[in-house]
């Protein structure tokens, strides 16, 4: 009974894990067909060839892009994590007049979706300067209220003793948080940091319309000129670009995933 | 009372703070200001001076430039109603909100309860199932692009085998909305199943231990313990998901570029290309006030109806 | 000298209303190790946490050393603290910890090194130096606070509950460790507890606190005779003090608790009316014969506790359960009528509507006269 409890609970768990899979094999798969092996609508490709990652290097500065991908990302993340574990200090340890209302402001933030912001901030952008530059990319999304919430839920479980004891050894705010808060938070300042790393190298709409010369795109406006480029013909190509552009957030992803599903449930609902 | 009062009040400074200036009364305020100063500015930047600037532009007939020219008060917003175009962009971002939310949580849910049985190598399958996640919108939109070609793809060499003849999901008014809801629902799924999954985990085992002892079913429990227990997860990702569907972009722009004949001009998209096709910033801006109340009215509601029913512990 | 000296203290939580602390006068001199007691929530924490720095003084003034001192930051102060929860850096390991606050204060390292090793010698944490906290047991973790209290040679320490998560053996352990070392260092002590024995054997004085008022200061077993009220009377000892109320004649010189148990006694200062009289459970005794003084009376037992080394049983006193505590062990049952007696010198008497102590038992002071007579 067991046994066949366990058993068919395998298949289930095969067959779907196959199902949601699917379209990240084929994508890989199809990236080393040639063209008449896609043409003909195979499944598995006869040879392994790299010819088709060969040529979406060539055909774009594919690699470029990758780089503009992985310092914006990493920019960004950085950025946000100071800016929003400074904001959540302040709103767990400094007991100050009004605290109630910026905590407000600030999440009254999380209605407001960044879709609705675009249009002045694009002309904000314009008039800095920042087009085609990596400012416009990251310094936008340093500051946000998901994040400073997340980090405030984790501040709020460490105990207040630590604080006291840290003041009764003469320590200043700006010590504590540098020398306790941060090292003791660790775990909620890398699942931000995975998430941040996520969504930010998966941006599209604005990556858009803030980079209009090759040399500043990112990896999915690349793509997305690869895909207008080659399209009729050549779907190998495209494939390699879609695989190349996931593998570093597939593997962000499994590498901390243990860390998003635990630090992100503490945020979103306690 | 055994101890007396060696001192009267009388001498005793009763005031505590004799020399302090306005300057160290607010001394926490001013500490507490600096670490939310660089918050402050960017918030006050990119999200509150953008909202008020948003609904002052939809207030105006705006040039080339994108500043504003003639102040025509309502006529925005009066002209998007009388439009066939706007409307239909509301229903079809209706209509993909009804496709896409509630199906991404129930098969997220599905997954994770799968994914919250002991068995061994249940860790490689709780990997697959959150991999969505780690594709961008992009990428994810590329490949279902090829998946739904008519004659190359392999959905319809599926449906083919079943004798049932090839459909144009991308191009067809019938199915373009189904097929980019299909592919919302795949690249939603892995965010939705982490957190489902996680709620799961933080269910106190023991509520399971002791209701097994009572001799409750696997059903049982799903319905009286898991569901409720997990009520504030599932309201949270309902509420995330909402408000991402609002927002698709990337899939309309790579799969249909809001076509065929509308059918999936979504919101997000149509504002796109009133304000940075055409760059008719007015309009635009009327178009993101109404879809920000969209947002603000559903939610609203949500939590009014829907909170109800969630079980905080 | 004093050292730590409160005047008229007040405190309410953010100027709203009701006073947490009222009024509170009290010297604490150098070296003295004082304890605080009361029950939960009479404002211990809140004092204890006034004088660190670490809650600001609603109203009157914090001294220390002399000099007013309301306004120093915590670390202006010179106070080490133990905190209930030991407040350990999780992040950093033992050694870390304990040098965490000579590594703000610059101490140089030669320095530091020195009075890590002296204070993990005292308190056995030499082989632990490398393990974070969470690798340590309860016990573990109370020695490393301890001994960050230790290493910052301040010359005041408080502490907040610190043995209240321990177990009993451990706990008497630690009660000598931590008098040993406040009188090694000659520090100033100030320790706030629930417990008991704690209260009664740690300090040179301690001051019971109850609805953030004090009800009496002293010295422990001063305070364990001679209690100021009736509050104090039933906080302190354990069992508690055994109370009713009775009525003094002052004619006859008699208390009658009831028609049947009147005490012949000399109060020549209080006046004929009715008292609450307060008798320790060790006070009621196995009646002897030819004792002059003893009044006897006939009691019921209801409850019955049997301890090993001693036996507590319970009756009734009028309205009243009364405890008794009688050395050695003693088979009675539920029910079983058995003599007990009273001694009149051993009564405190407290005033029916002030609850203040009008008149205290006097037997303490034969026993003095015996040891005395043992010198
Ligand atoms: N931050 C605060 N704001 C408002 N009231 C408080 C605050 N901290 C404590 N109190 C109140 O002050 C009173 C005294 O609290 P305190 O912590 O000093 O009690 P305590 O004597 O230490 O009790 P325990 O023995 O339980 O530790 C309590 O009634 C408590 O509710
Ligand atoms: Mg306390």
């Amino acid at each position: 009974m067991m046994a066949i409890k366990r058993g068919s609970l395998y298949v289930v768990l095969i067959l779907i894990a196959l199902l949601l899979f699917f379209p990240i094999i084929y994508a890989f798969l199809v990236s080393f067909m040639s063209t008449k092996e896609v043409l003909m609508g195979h499944l598995i490709p006869k040879s392994f060839s790299l010819t088709n990652y060969i040529d979406a290097f060539q055909a774009l500065p594919l690699l470029h892009s990758l780089i503009n991908s992985m310092l914006v990302s990493i920019i960004t993340t950085i950025g946000q994590i100071i800016v929003c574990s400074l904001a959540a200090y302040a709103f767990v340890f400094i007991e100050f007049r009004g605290r109630q209302f910026l905590f407000f402001l600030f999440v009254s933030t999380m209605m407001i979706p960044w879709e609705a912001s675009i249009i002045p901030n694009f002309v904000t952008v314009q008039k800095l300067g920042w087009i085609n530059h990596y400012a416009a990319l990251t310094i936008p999304f340093f500051a946000t209220a998901f994040g400073t919430f997340l980090l405030r839920q984790h501040f709020k479980t460490i105990p207040k003793e630590l604080h006291e004891a840290s003041r009764m050894a003469g320590l200043g705010h700006l010590s504590f948080f540098l020398k306790v808060v941060m090292p003791v938070s660790k775990t909620s300042l890398v699942t931000l940091g995975i998430y941040c790393f996520l969504t930010t190298w998966n941006s599209y709409l604005w990556p858009l319309l803030v980079t209009t010369d090759e040399r500043s795109r990112t990896a999915q406006i690349g793509l997305r000129q690869l895909h207008a480029q080659e399209n009729v013909t050549q779907w190998g190509v495209v494939m390699a670009g879609v695989v190349i552009v996931a593998i570093p957030t597939l593997l962000v992803l499994f590498l901390g995933q243990k860390h998003l599903q635990k630090g992100l449930m503490d945020g979103a609902v306690k | 009372m055994a101890m007396e009062n060696p001192t009267t009040t009388g001498q005793v400074p009763s005031l505590n703070m004799p020399y302090r200036t306005f300057w160290e009364k607010t001394r926490r305020f001013q500490v507490a200001l600096l670490f939310l100063l660089p918050s402050l500015i960017l918030f006050s930047v990119f999200v509150f001076y953008p909202l008020f600037r948003t609904i002052y532009l939809s207030f105006f007939l705006t040039n080339q430039k994108g500043l504003p020219t003639v102040f025509v008060g309502f006529d925005n917003f009066i002209q998007l109603f009388q439009s066939a175009d706007f409307l239909q962009s509301v229903k079809a971002t209706f209509l993909f909100i009804l496709y896409t939310v509630p199906a991404s949580v129930v098969i997220s849910l599905f997954l994770a309860l799968l994914a919250n049985e002991k068995l061994k190598g249940i860790h490689f399958f709780r990997t697959i199932f959150a991999s969505s996640l780690g594709v961008s919108v992009a990428a994810a939109s590329v490949t279902w692009l090829f998946i739904f070609n008519p004659t190359m793809g392999v959905l319809n060499r599926i449906i083919s085998l079943f004798g049932i003849q090839e459909i144009n999901w991308l191009a067809d008014p019938h199915w373009a909305l189904l097929a980019v809801s299909m592919t919302t629902i795949w690249l939603n799924l892995g965010f939705s199943f982490l957190i489902i999954f996680g709620g799961l985990q933080n269910i106190d085992q023991s509520l399971y231990e002791s209701s097994s002892i009572d001799g409750a079913g696997y059903f049982y429990q799903l319905r009286r313990i898991t569901i409720p227990m997990l009520s504030p997860t599932l309201f949270f990702i309902m509420t995330v998901s909402l408000i991402n569907a609002f927002q698709t972009f990337g899939q309309i722009d790579l799969l249909t570029g809001g076509g065929p004949g509308q059918t999936t001009n979504l919101m997000v998209y149509a504002i796109y290309k009133d304000a940075f096709v055409n760059f008719n910033f007015g309009k635009a801006s009327a178009e993101v006030v109404i879809l920000f109340l969209l947002i603000l009215i559903v939610t609203l509601l949500q939590f009014k109806f829907v909170e109800k029913k969630v079980h905080y512990q | 000298m004093s050292e730590v000296e409160l005047l008229n203290v007040s405190k309410l939580y953010g100027n709203k209303q009701p006073y947490i602390i009222k009024n509170l006068d009290v010297n604490i001199e150098s070296g003295e190790f004082f304890v605080i007691v009361g029950p939960s929530g009479c404002g211990k924490s809140t004092l204890l946490r006034m004088i660190a720095g670490l809650e600001n003084i609603s109203e009157g003034v914090l001294r220390i050393g002399g000099e007013m001192a309301n306004h120093w930051s915590p670390s202006q102060r010179d106070i080490s603290m133990v905190f209930q929860n030991y407040a350990l850096y999780p992040h950093l390991n033992v050694r870390e910890n304990i040098v965490f606050g000579l590594r703000v204060k610059k101490i140089s390292p030669e320095e530091r090194e020195k009075r890590l090793l002296e204070a993990c010698e005292m308190l056995n944490l030499t082989a632990y130096l490398n393990r974070k906290p969470r690798e340590l047991s309860g016990g573990q973790r109370q020695r490393v606070a301890l001994a960050r209290a230790i290493v910052s040679q301040s010359p005041i320490c408080l502490m907040d509950e610190p043995l209240s998560n321990l177990d009993a053996k451990l706990r008497a352990h630690m009660r000598g460790e931590i008098r040993k070392i406040q009188r090694q260092f000659g520090t100033t002590m100030i320790y706030v507890t629930h417990d008991q024995v704690e209260a009664m054997t740690m300090g040179d004085r301690m001051m019971i606190l109850n609805q953030g008022k004090i009800q009496q200061i002293g010295r422990p077993i001063d305070i364990y005779n001679h209690p100021a009220n009736t509050f104090v009377a039933s906080f302190i000892g354990s069992p508690q003090m055994n109370m009713c109320e009775a009525y003094y004649d002052g004619n006859s010189q008699e208390i009658r608790i009831n028609k049947d148990l009147k005490l012949t006694m000399t109060l020549p200062k209080l006046k004929t009316s009715t008292y609450i009289i307060g008798l320790r459970p060790e006070y009621i005794h196995i009646p002897q014969p030819n004792n002059p003084n003893q009044t006897i009376v006939q009691v019921e037992i209801n409850h019955v506790e049997l301890l090993g080394n001693d036996t507590l049983f319970s009756f009734q006193i009028n309205d009243q359960q009364w405890i008794a505590k009688w050395n050695g062990q003693w088979l009675f049952e539920p029910g079983d009528k058995i003599s007990i007696a009273l001694d009149a010198d051993e009564l405190c008497v407290f005033d029916k509507d002030t609850r203040q102590l009008v008149h205290s038992s006097t037997r303490q002071d034969h026993d003095e006269l015996q040891k005395g007579v043992l010198a």
